[in-house]
């Protein structure tokens, strides 16, 4: 393995703390800046993945379950401990690993999935953690930081794809920050309705549109010359995608009416469903990053009932999702990634609910290069504390980039022009791809 | 006094130097009596363009000259009312032929209902963001702001109002700005201290900051200030309605403490600079509210005179809003100070602060750029483009299709639900979770596909559809030319150039329709997704 080249944290802050502009820092620092430069380019060429082994993963799918769902419901369960609660613990297709009597599904897919029961982070808030998540940093004031579907999307770019690259199903997404507005989630509000006006109108035909597009251009061209700036760039670059996007005959990965019945029907027949199906036609179409969200965990009364009915929309869309990947064989080039913001309190509360957890929970990996069939950490009987293998969201953050053949410690510069890294302080879960 | 330093640089003869500054103040006298302009505000906006001239000349930048009426008129109708101005407006303002009627435009808008709506959607947005969807709590909020600002509140008033709220929560609209947080301390101060003081504290919460001197204590210290906040239920029976109904009051406890993490010890209620309060825990909000508007506070008019500041030229002498105490200096500190200052000297008064901005050249330079400035991102050598916020763009697009026109005659009744319908389809995109605006309008494709495609452009835009505007527009303008200028007015605010003119001659013998009124249609359409009419100019 050849030695990475790392750069530390200090040598980019110093020129900031000493109080130089970035216009000064370019005058006076270009040769240091070339070196840097340089260094970012060996530093890139020395990217060797893991022992050795190719970047496996070419696309990338998030399950988000919105809220925060409970690890002892779902993928780290306690049977007859006191903050059980009353759901059971199921075998599943790998030895000793129990998941909950509602994922039957799924269990049947365990030997596709990796089980990480030892999450940390310190935001039990949902709009900080959901950013962290999303993110790998936690929020501050002063940098917008690219979800990490826009920094899929970025690094992954290809120019000629006619789809967007990073595609949110279910909820509203965050932006791509300081990356390119291109590269900015296309967000799908409802998986079940086909797409809003991504065919022309009924009087338009391509050949008229070809000429309005053309006129477009034309009456614009003197605006665009006087004004050349970063907004009008984005609005030029989101119009060609635009276009390129309602002429392009992969778009019909959005229209599930083309899907047989049955299958959707296998993933439920409702909105995570569908979405799980519209998921896997993008992945098959060439998109890089898909997020599905499911809504409602948020359950501070009533833990186990709502919990019931969440699960029984989860199991059939996630299992039949992984089952298809694999049967399809596109498992080992996408990595899927189910996660919360946080995870629920162990103790059940008085509205025999749970609250909100960070400080040790679990999320779920497979595909994409992962090794499946294991469980990476533990949590306490009591499920209060992690006591094996703690695992931080910028691991997390950097094991999705290792597997995608991402570079985590190459930098952009943030609107305010300081550096920022993909990952900030994260170390890939090497037992993933072990 | 800065006039005559200025005039008196080169020192050659005094005397001269002074004459002539005579001759001038009677001269600049006669003339703010002859437009009416008020002396304080001239004094100001005049002192504000020679700072920054002073500043592009030491940096070698030729400043764009100022704007033309049309573009002027839409930047400030976006500015102070959030959307595009009514064709009437357009011609209207063409043609008047007074010398000060910018001056008049920006007193007539400033406090006018399009102002206040815009207004306090505005504040709505930064003081609880948009994704919160309690309408109760927003609704609240909103009527507390629309009424401040309807009577042009002091904004040191308007903020110790919100921080020292207390009392029946649906009296005192103001209340609902701490309810938003679920009266969580770490997130009132990480917001309280962005908003209204520029200081990004919340990096604090986690670790010492980095570079100024703001240590976790600082933070949480800051945080014990809204620790001791309940709310508390009462029941009431309504004499109308003989029905018992609930009233909710936002109440100071004696107790109530913060922890920082991996604490055992409450940490105590600190101000930024260290000092502690001496009133008692329940008074301790008024305190705080106290100290943030004090004269001496640093941040306080640098924060909003920075924000207001950003708002009409596009980007803020601190960015981002919240940076202040960040690595890098206000691109212009003696202009931010002065600001500053002159905004504490008359009163907190933010209409009089918007007034200053908006009558200076700095504002009113056109957006086009020459060989000189066009990189300049940080001088205001010309008006910086801003993207349209996806309300703007909303409610501009309203505007210029005709929208409500068009909806009435098919259904009255669905008119607002179409409305809220369509901002949430302009609204995909969430911001980090902090209350900033969702940045522009142009950055996503679905929003670009409803342009393009969607029936909202394209039914105003059909010679068809009967209500619709450009069915309306062919049907009352008979001449080729009347037509061309009702489109552009209505879609850019704007006449067409020749050029313009003569380009759509072109088109229409180009395009071999049968049927003019498709070529027209296409003009709509093509300016409608412009970048001109995208973005504010």
């Amino acid at each position: 393995m050849k030695a990475q080249i790392r750069i530390p944290d200090s040598e980019i802050f110093d020129f900031r703390q000493q109080g130089v502009s970035r216009r000064d820092f370019l005058k006076v620092g270009v040769s240091s800046f070339l070196g840097l430069i340089a260094m970012q380019h060996l530093q890139s060429l020395a990217l060797t993945p893991l022992e050795g082994i190719a970047a496996r993963a070419k696309h990338c799918i998030v399950l988000f379950m919105n809220g925060g769902a409970s690890q002892l419901d779902t993928f780290d369960p306690k049977p007859d401990t006191l903050n059980a609660g009353p759901f059971a613990a199921i075998p599943t297709s790998v030895e000793d690993v129990q998941f909950s009597e509602h994922l039957p599904q799924l269990a049947e897919q365990a030997h596709h999935l990796s089980i990480i029961r030892s999450m940390v982070s310190r935001e039990g808030n949902h709009e900080r953690a959901r950013y962290l998540l999303h993110t790998g940093y936690a929020p501050t004031g002063s940098v917008r930081h690219p979800t990490f579907g826009s920094i899929a999307s970025h690094y992954l770019n290809d120019e000629d794809f006619e789809l967007p690259n990073c595609v949110n199903i279910n909820t509203p997404a965050f932006t791509s920050g300081f990356l390119s507005a291109e590269h900015d989630p296309f967000v799908v509000n409802n998986p079940m309705k086909p797409i809003e006006d991504l065919k022309y109108p009924p009087q338009m035909d391509a050949r008229r549109f070809e000429q309005r597009l053309r006129m477009l251009a034309d009456l614009e061209k003197d605006f665009l010359k006087k004004h050349a700036n970063r907004s009008t760039e984005s609005h030029q670059a989101i119009y060609k995608k635009a276009d390129k996007l309602i002429n392009s005959p992969h778009a019909k990965a959005f229209d599930l009416s083309q899907e047989p019945l049955a299958v959707r029907e296998a993933y439920g027949m409702n909105a995570f469903g569908d979405g799980c199906v519209m998921a896997r036609r993008l992945v098959e179409a060439g998109v890089k990053f898909v997020e599905v969200s499911l809504d409602g965990w948020d359950t501070h009364d009533n833990n186990f009932e709502q919990h019931k009915n969440l699960l029984e929309t989860l199991d059939p869309a996630f299992s039949m999702l992984v089952k298809d990947l694999a049967d399809r064989d596109l498992l080992e080039e996408t990595i899927v990634l189910w996660l919360g913001e946080f995870g629920r309190t162990p103790k059940i509360n008085d509205n025999d609910g749970r609250d909100h957890f960070p400080n040790g929970w679990s999320v779920v990996l497979g595909g994409g290069g992962i090794h499946g069939g294991q469980v990476i950490g533990a949590t306490s009987e009591d499920g209060l504390e992690v006591v094996d293998r703690p695992v931080s969201v910028p691991d997390l953050f950097a094991s999705l980039c290792y597997s995608l053949g991402i570079d985590d410690t190459d930098q952009n510069y943030s609107r305010g022009g300081r550096p920022i890294r993909v990952v900030n302080d994260g170390s890939v879960i090497k037992e993933l791809f072990a | 006094m800065k006039t005559m330093k200025i005039l008196c640089q080169t020192r050659n003869n005094l005397l001269n130097g002074l004459l002539v500054l005579i001759g001038i103040s009677i001269l600049l006298l006669l003339w703010s009596f002859s437009t009416g302009v008020e002396g304080r505000i001239w004094s100001g906006t005049k002192y504000i363009d020679q700072l920054i001239d002073a500043r592009l000349k030491e940096e070698g930048i030729k400043p764009s000259k100022q704007s033309s009426d049309a573009e002027f008129l839409r930047r400030v109708h976006l500015d102070l009312t959030g959307k595009i101005p009514t064709v009437e407006a357009v011609v209207s303002f063409l043609e008047d032929g007074s010398r000060n009627k910018r001056e008049k435009k920006i007193d007539e808008l400033i406090g006018s209902e399009l102002y206040l709506d815009y207004w306090t959607r505005l504040w709505t947005n930064w003081l609880i963001g948009r994704d919160d969807n309690d309408m109760e709590r927003r609704l609240g909020l909103e009527r507390w702001i629309r009424a401040s600002l309807a009577r042009n509140m002091p904004y040191n008033q308007f903020v110790t109002a919100l921080i020292a709220a207390e009392g029946n929560i649906e009296e005192n609209g103001a209340a609902n700005y701490l309810l938003r947080y679920e009266l969580s301390p770490v997130d009132l101060a990480s917001h309280t201290s962005r908003l209204f003081l520029g200081l990004p504290m919340q990096c604090a919460q986690c670790h010492d900051h980095k570079t100024e001197a703001w240590y976790q204590e600082d933070f949480y210290g800051l945080a014990a200030f809204f620790a001791n906040i309940r709310v508390e239920e009462a029941f009431k029976m309504d004499k109308d309605s003989g029905e018992r109904v609930t009233e909710r009051y936002l109440k100071n406890v004696p107790k109530g403490s913060v922890y920082m993490p991996e604490t055992d010890e409450p940490t105590p209620p600190s101000f930024l600079d260290g000092t502690r309060p001496t009133t008692p825990t329940v008074k301790q909000r008024q305190a705080l509210s106290k100290w943030m508007t004090a004269k001496d506070n640093p941040y306080f008019c640098h924060a909003i005179v920075n924000r207001i500041w950003a708002h009409f030229m596009g980007r803020g002498f601190v960015e981002p809003l919240d940076g202040f105490g960040e690595e890098y200096p206000p691109s212009n500190p003696a202009l931010l100070d002065w600001l500053a200052k002159d905004f504490m000297i008359h009163g907190y008064d933010l209409r009089y602060l918007m007034r200053t901005l908006l009558n200076t050249k700095t504002y009113q330079r056109t957006s086009e750029t020459n060989k000189s400035n066009q990189n300049d991102d940080l001088y205001y050598s010309h008006a910086y483009v801003k993207p349209l916020t996806a309300e703007q763009f909303f409610y501009s697009m309203l505007e210029s299709t005709g929208f409500e026109r068009l909806q009435k005659r098919r259904d009255r009744g669905q008119l607002e639900e179409m409305k809220r319908r369509y901002l949430e389809r302009f609204l995909f995109l969430i911001d980090n979770g902090e209350m900033e605006e969702v940045e522009a309008f142009n950055g996503t494709v679905p929003q670009a596909l409803m342009m393009i495609n969607g029936p909202l452009v394209n039914d105003s835009g059909s010679h068809k559809e009967r209500g619709g505007l450009l069915h309306y527009i062919l049907k009352t303008k008979r001449t080729k030319r009347a037509r061309l200028d009702q489109i552009y007015l209505t879609t850019l605010s704007r006449y067409p150039r020749t050029s313009e003119r003569t380009y759509f001659d072109r088109y229409l013998r180009s395009s071999l329709y049968r049927n003019d009124a498709l070529a027209y249609e296409d003009l709509y359409w093509a300016l409608l997704n412009s970048a001109e009419f995208a973005l504010n100019h």
